[in-house]
């Protein structure tokens, strides 16, 4: 009976202390990943606040302004042409 | 030593065993002074290389944006090149290639390290962008690493520089909303466990202990291409007339907040090299000024709740000129009798003295006071200035009659502003806010709705033809508003040819939506009334803000009655 009891506890030892070695690589492992996956979320992340500005400098209100009313010929509406709808 | 007849004495091995001890036990002293002493500072110095480190992860500043979430301000992340000193001279690593990228020297950049050389952390340049460091770090110079940071870019650059200000190096408010709203901005920055070999690289990511939380964005209340209207013609303006500065405050008349808000002169938030102090101010909230004839339906306001006055009240102005104690006050010329809608229309001081005069002694202070004046707007901007009215109970004869054509107390433009928005809204002031409102505003009344419609009228007339502010109409829309030209108080008096332009006013009149103040700082030119330099700059501005929010026009001459709120519509524009 004893003896029975001794081996099943050194079994359960011997498992947990594998499952113990496994969950440390599973959690190093994941770590790796997430660092990974942190890293490509802030390229993303840079890369858009860099593509907004661009955006946003292309679209100032001055080259706007220039470019209709310079190079498109373009000018604002005078009241006697606009046409109120109901 | 059990059997004593069989112990026999081996006097030589006991001697090489004796020995052998000694010479063991000598060597293992050696070893530790060798360690402890000898080499301490060479394996010192690579043990914490090696070492597990503790580093920071910057957080992201929030990005703050119009009303429309254009952005007004973000943050790129850079990098930073910063060197261990005695490393990087130990290496007797090539560094010409790593000083052209500095822009130094290789002499001044061996002279900066060897200087710090007791330090372990000295920048070499921050914020270069990161392209440009990867190429500083594929140089592989022991002792040089980089850091990461964020730097924050304006795009609207100038056009909204006084109200979004800037921050610093290290990412933290400096003026204007940055420094309001710092801690909604700032992030929370995280750390991590890393492992680093000898040059300082990390080399493997232990373990996160507190991930970054990142800074809020903040919506603002302006609209960016309003902003930039404003910014445009009151530039120009204080251009044209060589004016030492301007400011002007346009605010929605629903709801309190401000659509655009510019000063001049402004500096590029982006380039801030060799820009004064006094460029970041925030002239619009931070600068008071008398605010002259602008007053005027203030007092106008206090007499028609007394119960004295109506619109067509007539007040004599004979002679033109008014003695009280002993002071003066003059009209430009002898306007007659009149009634009390044109004392505002041709803006005359005795009229308004007369009114001012002849109230319950704290009549005027309280109309004036409930209308914001004294106090600050509560907008929580940073260095508001709250302006000044005495608080003194029964203000002196001469007081009180100077104090009705808009002299002896303060104001921001901000303020007026917010006291014209009274006759917008029917009587009510509303808070300011500079972020975007959702929810609708309760505002408190204090004119009574009838009178606050009756004074709109008043300064309907003040914008027609012979009215003071006649450059200020804007074509399609009914317009109110009032001049102002005020001498500049100087030391021993008032200047006699340092004059502010102002205009304030509000359109369309019918169901006003915008509320705008206008303040020119000292004009040189010709021209230096408000009604000259002001005016013109609140019709320029007013025409394209109302196109660009979609008010409907309340006057096209024959359409008049058929203006309904819908989309404006350009049929073909004839050539």
């Amino acid at each position: 009976m004893k003896d029975i009891v001794f081996w099943l506890l050194f079994i359960a030892i011997f498992i947990s202390a594998l499952q113990v070695v496994m969950s440390r690589h599973e959690a190093r492992k994941l770590f790796v990943e997430i660092q990974s996956l942190e890293k490509n979320r802030d390229d993303l992340n840079e890369k858009w606040t860099r593509l907004l500005l661009e955006q946003s400098t292309w679209a100032t209100d001055v080259r706007i302004e220039t470019i209709a009313r310079n190079e498109l010929g373009m000018r604002p509406p005078v009241n006697s042409v606009l046409v109120f709808e109901k | 030593m059990t059997e004593p007849g069989t112990s026999v004495v081996y006097e030589k091995r006991r001697w090489l065993i004796l020995s052998l001890y000694i010479a063991g036990m000598s060597l293992l002293v050696w070893r530790a002074i060798d360690l402890h002493v000898i080499s301490k500072e060479f394996l010192q110095e690579h043990g914490d290389a090696r070492a597990l480190r503790v580093v920071q992860i910057p957080a992201h500043r929030g990005m703050i944006t119009d009303r429309n979430g254009e952005p007004l301000a973000v943050s790129t992340s850079v990098n930073s090149i910063w060197a261990t000193p005695r490393r990087v001279l130990d290496s007797d690593a090539d560094l010409s290639a790593l000083a052209d990228y500095l822009d130094t020297g290789v002499d001044e950049l061996i002279k900066l390290l060897r200087d710090r050389i007791g330090r372990d952390f000295v920048y070499l340049k921050r914020h270069v962008d990161p392209a440009q460091a990867d190429k500083v770090m594929a140089l592989n110079i022991p002792g040089i690493s980089l850091e990461q940071e964020f730097r924050r870019y304006y795009p609207a650059g100038e056009v909204t520089a006084h109200m979004v200000g800037f921050t610093n190096i290290d990412d933290a408010g400096q003026e204007g909303l940055e420094l309001a709203y710092n801690d909604w901005l700032q992030g929370i920055p995280g750390s991590k466990r890393v492992l680093k070999d000898r040059l300082g690289r990390t080399i493997e990511n232990v373990e996160s202990i507190s991930t970054p939380s990142p800074g809020k964005n903040l919506e603002l209340s302006i609209d960016r291409r309003i902003q930039y209207l404003a910014y445009r013609e009151l530039k120009a303006a204080v251009q044209a007339h060589n004016a030492r500065g301007g400011s002007l405050v346009m605010l929605d008349s629903k709801t309190g907040e401000v659509v655009a808000m510019v000063g001049q002169p402004a500096y590029n938030p982006n380039n801030r090299s060799g820009m004064k102090g006094e460029y970041y101010r925030n002239r619009a909230v931070t600068d008071v000024f008398e605010p002259g004839s602008t007053l005027k339906p203030f007092t106008v306001a206090a007499g028609l709740e007394s119960g004295v006055y109506t619109p067509l009240t007539e007040i004599d102005t004979r002679p033109g000129h008014f003695k009280v104690g002993n002071h003066t006050i003059r009209d430009t010329r002898n306007y007659g009798v009149i009634d009390v809608a044109t004392v505002i229309k041709k803006s005359s001081n005795i009229g308004v003295s007369k009114i001012a005069l002849s109230l319950e002694p704290n009549k005027l202070r309280h109309t004036l006071s409930n209308a914001g004046f004294g106090a600050s707007t509560g907008s929580g901007f940073p260095g508001e200035a709250s302006g000044y009215l005495s608080t003194a109970n029964n203000w002196s004869e001469v007081g009180l009659a100077t104090i009705a054509f808009g002299y002896g107390l303060s104001v921001t433009v901000l303020q007026l502003a917010q006291a014209y928005q009274i006759f917008a809204t029917d009587g009510q002031i509303l808070p300011v806010s500079f972020i975007k409102v959702d929810e609708p505003v309760s505002g408190k009344q204090v004119i009574p709705p009838e009178f606050a419609k009756q004074i709109r009228t008043m300064l309907e007339t003040a914008v027609e033809k012979e009215g003071t502010g006649q450059l200020a109409v804007v074509s399609g829309y009914r317009v109110a508003g009032k001049t102002g030209t005020v001498h500049k108080a100087t030391a021993g008096g008032y200047s006699e040819d340092r004059y502010l332009s102002l205009f304030a006013g509000f359109a369309p009149v019918e169901d006003p939506r915008l509320v705008m103040a206008v303040m020119i700082d000292e004009p040189m030119g010709q021209q230096y009334y408000g009604g000259q330099v002001a005016a013109p700059v609140f019709s320029k501005v007013m025409t394209g803000a109302l196109r660009l929010m979609d008010v409907p026009p309340d006057n096209l001459p024959g359409t008049r009655n058929n203006i309904l709120a819908g989309k404006i519509h350009s049929a073909g524009i004839p050539e």
